[in-house]
């Protein structure tokens, strides 16, 4: 394969490599609507070096490149897990349906400033490319855009709308989802 | 729709009180071109066509909108697009009204597009298209026709060959001609004489309600009604809800001449002002906000709102490819399949609609469901980018 030379061509790259990894096809990734904010996201938190090695890497291979199960989840739930938290029960519990109110396992300070673009969202990065910082202050989870919530795969592999987010229509709630199977 | 239909029912309404006194004394009708009540269906029938073939290019521009952004633009396409629907239905009761019988599912009744509309002495393309200037420009032109100066004026000799369908001075063979007529590929001709068009769409209107008025007046001489159509089949507010106005039940004159001016003021606005009779801005105006940058308020003269500041980001669209048609997607099978699909769904969609104006309204419910479901395939289509084109994203063709 050559190298993707402009944004274009990038960003065709990543939503392909996501389609393998995440099971659906390049079609509903493209759907979304989130592509776009999903890639600027890897490449502001792990700069692009580290999105190429992840998509040149063999995502069968057990361990797998950390990065691909940030952008695996990223997909699924709209939310950006560093690579060094996608496998913490303690950040999947405090993402957990029902524990609003609970303590936070992480500090909450992860909320996006109101209105800043998706790629305004904290970076890891300096301007000089390094990783700032040790895992002490690493970047805390954080929703990408407003819309990645309802757009997020996860809803469509459970057969499912996003509750209150996808109006299916008043009254609808009275017949089973009519969703496409996966 | 939009028209002059408003002024001039105003302005008649004086004279014949429709209002209060239709019952009374019927004044001699004006000219009307609509002398059998078939014709009048067949006019009404043209009616549900034009209604519903602003929807496409509105939803297009609507779900071209990239997520999140572009509020106001949003919300002010969508309001149209809502009430849009709002005048299919109107028109549907007029014509259940009258013992017609709305059929959306025939061959032709979705327009090829793009298609035409008159705007005085021009035909105007209306297009698939992404939000932008452009398509913007094309829904004030939909919403705000220009209007006849005098009775002469309402009717304009077809120029088949300034479309570029047929050599000058020509008119296309019988055949096709009637298949042009019926495929609503050009709208506003003169239903049964299609070698005559309306200055615009407003004028149709106004036909229509000319021809009930002419109709309705010879029948009642004769002792009867052309309101002869069985109630249960009108669609009632029970079963629309839209927040766009209220559907009206037609049951005689003075409620199809109501339903008629909804759907003229909705457009244009009382008298061509800013509001309309129920103080909900005319769909030119709303445009006009996002041109203007600027939203009306009340006291505001046409042309001048001075409300508060409309933020349009007119790049923050994705670039449908204008006009697709399922011919461009050889290159990109899962969107071929995606569009085919979607022209399915719409395809049931009208039939379900088709079936709730044919006496089972309570179907309207359940179409509110596939209308959330389409739009989420329409959304799907158009952020996807094809290959080959030049940058252009997919959308739906409405290939029908």
């Amino acid at each position: 394969m050559t190298q993707p030379v402009t944004t274009e061509e990038k960003l065709r790259e990543f939503v392909k490599f996501s389609a393998t990894v995440t099971g659906f096809s390049e079609f509903d990734l493209w759907g979304t609507g989130q592509a776009e904010a999903y890639h600027e996201t890897v490449v502001a938190q792990e700069g692009p070096d580290a999105l190429q090695r992840a998509i040149s890497s063999d995502p069968s291979v057990v361990p797998v490149d950390p990065v691909v199960k940030s952008i695996i989840k990223l997909w699924y739930v709209g939310v950006w897990y560093g690579p060094e938290l996608t496998g913490r029960v303690d950040v999947a519990a405090w993402t957990a349906p029902g524990r609003s109110g609970a303590k936070p396992a992480v500090p909450d300070d992860s909320q996006p400033e109101e209105n800043l673009p998706p790629q305004a969202t904290p970076g890891r990065r300096t301007a000089g490319g390094d990783l700032a910082g040790d895992s002490e202050d690493r970047t805390p989870p954080f929703v990408v855009s407003p819309d990645a919530y309802t757009e997020g795969l996860l809803w469509r592999a459970i057969g499912a709308h996003p509750s209150g987010a996808k109006a299916p229509g008043y009254g609808s709630w009275a017949s089973p989802p009519a969703l496409e199977n996966h | 729709m939009r028209n002059r239909v408003a002024a001039t029912v105003t302005a008649t309404a004086t004279a014949h009180d429709w209002g209060s006194m239709s019952a009374s004394e019927p004044e001699p009708s004006q000219d009307s071109r609509i002398k059998t009540i078939e014709e009048l269906r067949e006019y009404l029938y043209k009616g549900l066509q034009l209604e519903h073939a602003t929807l496409p290019p509105y939803l297009t521009a609507l779900y071209s909108l990239h997520p999140g952004k572009n509020s106001d633009a949003w919300h002010v396409i969508r309001v149209v697009a809502v009430e849009e629907m709002l005048h299919l239905t109107l028109v549907a009761n007029v014509m259940n009204a009258v013992g017609g019988t709305p059929d959306l599912t025939t061959s032709g009744f979705v327009p090829d597009y793009p298609t035409r509309l008159p705007c005085g002495p021009d035909y105007f393309e209306v297009h698939l298209r992404p939000f932008s200037r452009e398509a913007l420009d094309t829904f004030m032109k939909i919403e705000k026709p220009a209007q006849a100066a005098d009775e002469e004026d309402r009717f304009v000799p077809m120029d088949w060959a300034a479309l570029g369908l047929a050599p000058a001075g020509a008119t296309p063979a019988a055949g096709e001609l009637a298949q042009l007529e019926e495929s609503g590929a050009i709208l506003g001709l003169v239903p049964g004489e299609p070698t005559q068009r309306f200055l615009s769409i407003g004028e149709f209107y106004e036909e229509i309600i000319r021809g009930i008025n002419h109709l309705e007046d010879q029948a009642r001489q004769a002792g009867t009604t052309i309101f002869t159509g069985d109630p249960a089949r009108q669609v009632t507010p029970e079963y629309f809800y839209s927040g766009g106005g209220d559907v009206i039940k037609v049951t005689g004159r003075d409620t199809a001449v109501a339903a008629l001016t909804l759907v003229a003021e909705q457009g244009e606005g009382l008298h061509g002002g800013i509001f309309d009779s129920q103080d909900e801005i005319a769909h030119y105006y709303r445009f006009q906000q996002l041109e203007k940058g600027r939203y009306y308020q009340k006291g505001d003269t046409p042309g001048h709102p001075s409300g508060p500041d409309v933020n349009v980001d007119w790049e923050a669209a994705y670039p449908v490819k204008p006009d697709i048609k399922l011919a461009d997607l050889a290159g990109d099978p899962e969107i071929l399949a995606a569009a085919e699909e979607f022209n399915r769904s719409y395809a049931t969609f009208l039939t379900n609609i088709n079936l709730a104006y044919n006496g089972r309204p309570d179907l309207l419910l359940k179409a509110v469901w596939e209308m959330f479901r389409i739009r989420d395939s329409m959304n799907r289509l158009i952020r996807n980018p094809l290959t080959g084109h030049g940058g252009f994203n997919a959308g739906p063709t409405f290939e029908i």
